[in-house]
């Protein structure tokens, strides 16, 4: 089953198409990396899965129904600007959210004292937010949309403006939470993140879907590289793209920075180095990072004009 | 809870927790404590003594006449009012006696009037008759201060030498009390009449104490003048008796106290509520509308509206602001109500005498609904006004366009609503005006207290209720289109570019 699904959904804004027939699915469970430049569509997408926008045309699909306030807090939404009532206690501002989704004030009360004790906020529970730290006042507002222990998890930019220590704290809830069972999909620009906790990806560019899957599917988008210490020339090797060598031979031996062709297995390589006698010192295989991915993939489709426009509204 | 109800609630509590709102919670407690404390303060000073030395002989027994009769009509004036205030009714199976005059309450009275309440037996009679027939409840009759009294010559006062040696033996008696009848009072007016009064040349002295009082001087000076005309009119030989009589004549008149309200002054007090209301209405408007419009412009600008819009629909929103806004409104007239309704009946004094019967306005169903109506309609559709440039703007800066036209669209005819309907109010300004919306509450309001055809009510009414209607429709399609669009220009045309984002 997946909990959120879109079919052909395009948003725009006046002259501004913000997100381009962008169809996907979210199944239930795990992590799901929402991947984009600035500007991609990314918060216009979410925005439009929590109904706060509606797409131009196109469907939605959230947890098997029509986008809406459900009112029994399945969703729980992390905006991506963030703000809280100044004049609101942290406790009371977690509360608050907790009830606007349905919840009884006891049951909220308890689930926020949990959570704020859980992000170390125990101490400030009845101090106004005008009074926290940004810092503080940012896990209050993550608090506000666990309080309902929710099914599917949306974080617009979650990690933005967090220390790094706050940022381990974010990305452990979020473990915990897919670890427990709900679905968490996270946008974000920073890959880093998106490496560490991502099950599935979704990467966007200029409001377009440029690709969708695993980690390793999105690494096999580059071609293997892979870095030898040889004798002799691999460029004549089977599977070899191209072979630059790395400085002058030392006793006779030189390193190679090795690309394969597309579609070329590093173990097929290794394999006809071992039968025909190719002697090498040295085998290392380079791992694309989705950095590198990213911006092999999005950096092709940002040079692609569009008839879309420049600018972004809401992304 | 229901989501609308949560975003009343946490409105209302954002509202009532800012200082401004409870100062001006202590608005009209304060205007009636000022009021009490003012009408002490304004009050006239005590009467004074007036001291007369009369060598001739003649003049002193017309004056102390003089401020006797002047005396009587102020009893008799009071005495009316607290006739017609209290419904005194006649005793049964008796008829009011002739020196009664005060019965058919406060009007002018006559010297024939005056006569008949002396011959009567004056205000002790008033008093004993007034003992038996009042209503249960109704206070003793108080008696006004007396004003001025004449006293005896103080001891020291020079009074058998000329007007310079009563001057100077004068001096010093002003600056202490004397004993009159109504206890200590300061010598206001010293008059000196020489022997010779009368003769060519000759003139009667004042020496007043240094505050100006030409009424009590004028009156003095009245009774002189008419001793000596008759004095010249004896002169020059006509008959004395034919000018007794023609000097007793007088135009007959008769004076009858005005219809039970449809006076002026009646209607004036029926309007009273309504009027004050509808100036609450406008003053209350204003803060919370203002209130309102900070709160959505805080919500914008922290960037709290994504996370409330992912967990409510833009129209809980606005809705929950709105009755919250109006829970506030609520408890700030029924606050100021309360606070006039005891202060009518916990204080005395003109607070009270005023608000009492103010208050009888509320006494006619039509009018107490028609008020209820109209403050609560009045009140969602200019609140609807300030939410739409809430919702336009990022900034208090913004707003301040917005705002300054709002402001005086609503101020600017209000204020000709009120002195129309102080003039006329049945002038076609309100009357029009009661069929525009956006006045009408003020306008209707306003009118309540003379009276409006219940057709005009019902019409108004309805046309007001449409188009509260018409802008819950349109603030709603506004609220979602431009609740995001921080930062972006367009204002008030969203309302028409953006028909659903």
């Amino acid at each position: 089953m997946s909990v959120l699904r879109l079919d052909g959904v395009t948003k725009r804004f006046e002259n501004f198409t913000a997100v381009d027939n962008l169809s996907f699915e979210v199944p239930e469970g795990g992590i799901f990396g929402f991947l984009g430049a600035n500007g991609a569509g990314k918060t216009t997408t979410l925005r439009m899965a929590l109904d706060i926008l509606r797409p131009t045309s196109g469907t939605l699909e959230v947890l098997g129904a029509a986008p809406g306030r459900r009112g029994d807090g399945e969703v729980g939404f992390l905006p991506e600007e963030r703000g809280l009532y100044r004049q609101m206690t942290a406790l009371e501002t977690v509360i608050y959210f907790g009830r606007l989704k349905g919840m009884s004030r006891g049951d909220a009360e308890s689930a926020a004292r949990g959570l704020l004790d859980r992000f170390s906020l125990a101490a400030f529970t009845d101090r106004k937010v005008e009074q926290l730290s940004k810092g503080m006042a940012q896990k209050v507002q993550l608090a506000a949309a666990l309080v309902t222990g929710p099914r599917l998890i949306i974080l617009d930019e979650p990690f933005s403006g967090l220390d790094p220590v706050n940022q381990a704290v974010l990305e452990d809830v979020v473990l915990e939470r897919a670890k427990a069972g709900a679905t968490v999909v996270f946008s974000t620009h920073v890959m880093q993140h998106a490496e560490r906790l991502c099950d599935r990806l979704l990467l966007l560019a200029k409001g377009r879907k440029v690709f969708q899957g695993d980690q390793e599917a999105a690494r096999a988008q580059l071609p293997t590289r892979l870095t030898l210490t040889a004798r002799a020339d691999p460029r004549k090797l089977p599977g070899v793209q191209s072979a630059q060598a790395q400085g002058a031979a030392r006793d006779g031996w030189t390193d190679w920075a090795i690309t394969l062709a597309p579609g070329g297995d590093a173990g097929a390589l290794l394999e006809a180095c071992t039968g025909k006698g190719f002697a090498l010192r040295r085998f290392d295989i380079h791992r694309a990072s989705l950095h590198e991915v990213f911006l092999h993939l999005v950096g092709d489709a940002e040079a692609t004009p569009t008839k879309s426009g420049q600018a972004g509204v809401a992304a | 809870m229901n989501a609308k109800l949560l975003v009343a609630l946490r409105e209302f509590r954002q509202i009532t927790s800012t200082r401004s709102f409870w100062l001006t919670l202590l608005l009209v407690p304060a205007a009636i404590a000022i009021s009490q404390l003012s009408v002490r303060l304004l009050q006239p000073p005590p009467g004074v003594a007036v001291v007369v030395v009369d060598q001739t002989g003649r003049y002193q027994g017309a004056i102390q006449q003089r401020f006797t009769y002047d005396r009587d009509q102020e009893v008799l004036s009071d005495l009316g009012a607290y006739a017609s205030k209290w419904k005194v009714a006649a005793p049964k199976p008796e008829k009011w006696g002739p020196g009664d005059v005060w019965a058919e309450g406060p009007r002018l009275f006559t010297p024939a009037d005056v006569a008949a309440f002396e011959a009567a037996g004056g205000l002790k009679t008033a008093q004993a008759e007034l003992a038996r027939v009042k209503p249960a409840g109704a206070p003793d009759f108080s008696p006004p201060k007396p004003g001025t009294m004449q006293v005896a010559p103080p001891a020291g006062l020079v009074t058998d030498k000329d007007a310079a040696a009563f001057a100077a033996s004068l001096t010093p008696q002003m600056k202490l009390r004397v004993a009159t009848p109504a206890g200590l009072r300061k010598i206001g007016l010293g008059v000196f009449i020489p022997a010779d009064y009368g003769a060519p040349g000759v003139v009667a002295r004042f020496y007043p104490d240094g505050t100006p009082r030409p009424m009590l001087v004028d009156s003095v000076r009245q009774e002189l003048t008419a001793i000596q005309r008759a004095d010249a009119l004896k002169a020059s030989g006509i008959d004395m008796a034919a000018l007794a009589k023609i000097q007793g004549v007088r135009a007959p008149i008769d004076i009858a106290a005005p219809p039970e309200g449809g006076s002026r002054e009646k209607v004036m007090l029926r309007s009273a509520l309504p009027l004050a209301l509808a100036y609450l209405l406008l003053l209350s408007i204003m803060m919370s509308g203002s209130w309102m419009l900070q709160g959505l412009i805080e919500e914008r600008s922290n960037k709290l509206l994504e996370s409330v819009l992912a967990c409510v629909t833009p129209d809980d929103l606005l809705f929950g602001k709105l009755i919250g806004v109006i829970g506030v409104a609520i408890l700030m007239i029924g606050t100021w109500v309360a606070v006039a309704v005891g202060a009518a009946f916990s204080v005395q004094g003109v607070v009270a005498d005023f608000l009492r019967p103010a208050l009888s306005s509320l006494s006619s169903p039509v009018i107490a609904v028609a008020l209820v109506y109209y403050f609560l309609a009045g009140y969602m559709a200019i609140s609807v006004l300030f939410l739409a440039v809430g919702v336009v703007s990022d900034s208090m800066r913004d707003a301040q366009a917005y705002l300054t036209p709002l402001i005086l669209g609503i101020t600017i005819p209000f204020v000709l609503i009120l002195q129309s309907v102080l003039l006329n109010p049945d002038g076609p300004l309100p009357r029009i005006l009661s069929w525009v919306p956006i006045y009408a509450p003020f306008a209707m309001m306003a009118r309540l207290g003379s009276g409006v055809p219940t057709w005009e009510l019902a019409g108004s009414g309805a046309l007001l209720a449409a188009f509260i209607a018409v802008e819950f429709v349109l603030i709603s399609r506004l609220f979602r289109s431009s609740l995001l669009q921080s930062g972006q220009t367009g204002g008030l045309l969203l309302l028409f570019r953006r028909r659903a984002v």
